[in-house]
């Protein structure tokens, strides 16, 4: 009994929202809602990668004929590296009308829509137009978005030309330069060099391997 | 002399001094006698006036009251005192933001820990754009006077093409550019 609705009415709201993550990709949903699904479809994912039966998924999601299949052939092989962590959560401005916090929930590595990895080679479409050197900050999201994901470079970079052509034709769009202490977005925070360290990866005899 | 004391005269003078005490009746209510109706001699007269006019007239007289007054402010709250609690309290009054970022995309200002929501909507535009639309279906006619005549089309009127705009919709404002 949670969102402001019954038990079989809310979980009938997950199964949906779960369900159509998975058929687009990406949805624009409001926080709570967004943060009870994203428990949901991971478990999905992680049911999926074990190769789990497939009645036992039915009960958890709609649309079946489209969902299902999705989930084994393309989602599974997408995450198999992964160890959890397959969904993710942007903060957008509150609504206009009622003022409800929303977001947008995308899969990560995902090929349709992905709001992170456009947002991201945006910025670096500006700073190369601006023929500036690109921070720290955007590098470690680049290198980030990009260390599992299938010809990512080649795919990035189709973005990047498609971001300059599409938002960045008007001059005066670029007329505005960083001004920032150190060339960072935030106003007081001072800049430290990333560097991206792999998570230790689990052996089948549960025992984790402490190399650092 | 005589020591002899006029008592009934005394008791009538104390009895003068004490203030008078009104008598009590108390009523003890008979179970055995059979219910009536409510006795009506210890009700206000001015109600019961009230009820038989209700009663008697179709429309109810001007004075529903009939006098008798209910609860109600004393004075008029004054400018000063409405204003104070409105608009007073910290609490109501709006605040500033303070939590304030530089979107790195299109420079102007943005809240942290959020995305720009102009350059989101930029980029969500160009995915619908970019999505192939199916044509739709169109008939084709040998003799073109048939599809004048058929589907003779529809006039757009000056008030539909302005309704079209939408302008009534509440748009959100784009924020100020970071100096």
């Amino acid at each position: 009994m949670g969102l402001g609705r019954s038990v079989k009415h809310e979980w009938a709201m997950l199964r949906n929202l779960a369900s159509s993550l998975i058929k687009n990709e990406s949805i624009i949903t409001t926080k709570a809602r967004a943060k009870k699904t994203q428990a949901l479809v991971e478990n999905l994912i992680t049911k999926a990668k074990k190769n789990y039966d497939k009645s036992l998924i039915l009960a958890d999601i709609f649309e079946p004929n489209v969902t299902i299949p999705k989930l084994y052939n393309v989602l599974k092989p997408r995450y198999q590296s992964r160890a959890g962590g397959y969904t993710r959560i942007l903060n957008l401005e509150p609504r206009m009308n009622d003022k409800a916090p929303q977001v947008i929930m995308e899969l990560v590595d995902n090929t349709q829509r992905e709001m992170k990895l456009w947002y991201t080679a945006k910025i670096v479409a500006r700073l190369e137009l601006q023929n500036i050197a690109i921070n720290p900050l955007t590098q470690k999201n680049v290198d980030k978005l990009l260390h599992n994901r299938e010809n990512g470079e080649e795919k990035f970079r189709e973005i990047v030309e498609i971001c300059k052509k599409e938002f960045y034709s008007d001059p005066k769009s670029l007329e505005n330069l960083p001004r920032m202490r150190n060339d960072i977005n935030t106003f007081k925070k001072r800049d430290h060099p990333y560097k991206i360290v792999p998570r230790p990866v689990k052996r089948n005899n549960a025992t984790v391997s402490t190399s650092s | 002399m005589s020591l002899s004391l006029n008592l009934n005269q005394i008791a009538v003078r104390v009895v003068g001094i004490l203030p008078r005490i009104p008598e009590i009746h108390i009523a003890i209510p008979n179970i055995f006698q059979r219910r009536t109706e409510a006795s009506t001699e210890t009700h206000d007269p001015r109600i019961l006036e009230l009820i038989e006019n209700l009663q008697d007239a179709e429309v109810p007289p001007f004075f529903i009251d009939n006098g008798i007054l209910k609860a109600a402010p004393k004075k008029k709250v004054s400018h000063m005192k409405r204003r104070q609690k409105l608009y007073g309290p910290g609490k109501k009054q709006l605040s500033l933001l303070q939590n304030l970022n530089r979107c790195p995309a299109c420079g102007n200002y943005k809240r942290s820990h959020t995305l720009c929501m102009h350059c989101v909507g930029q980029i969500r535009r160009h995915w619908n754009d970019s999505v192939p639309q199916q044509e739709a279906f169109r008939e084709e006619f040998v003799n073109p006077l048939d599809e004048k005549i058929l589907y003779p089309g529809k006039k757009e009127l000056p008030d539909e093409r302005t309704l079209r705009k939408k302008e009534w919709l509440k748009r959100r404002p784009r924020t100020l550019p970071v100096e």
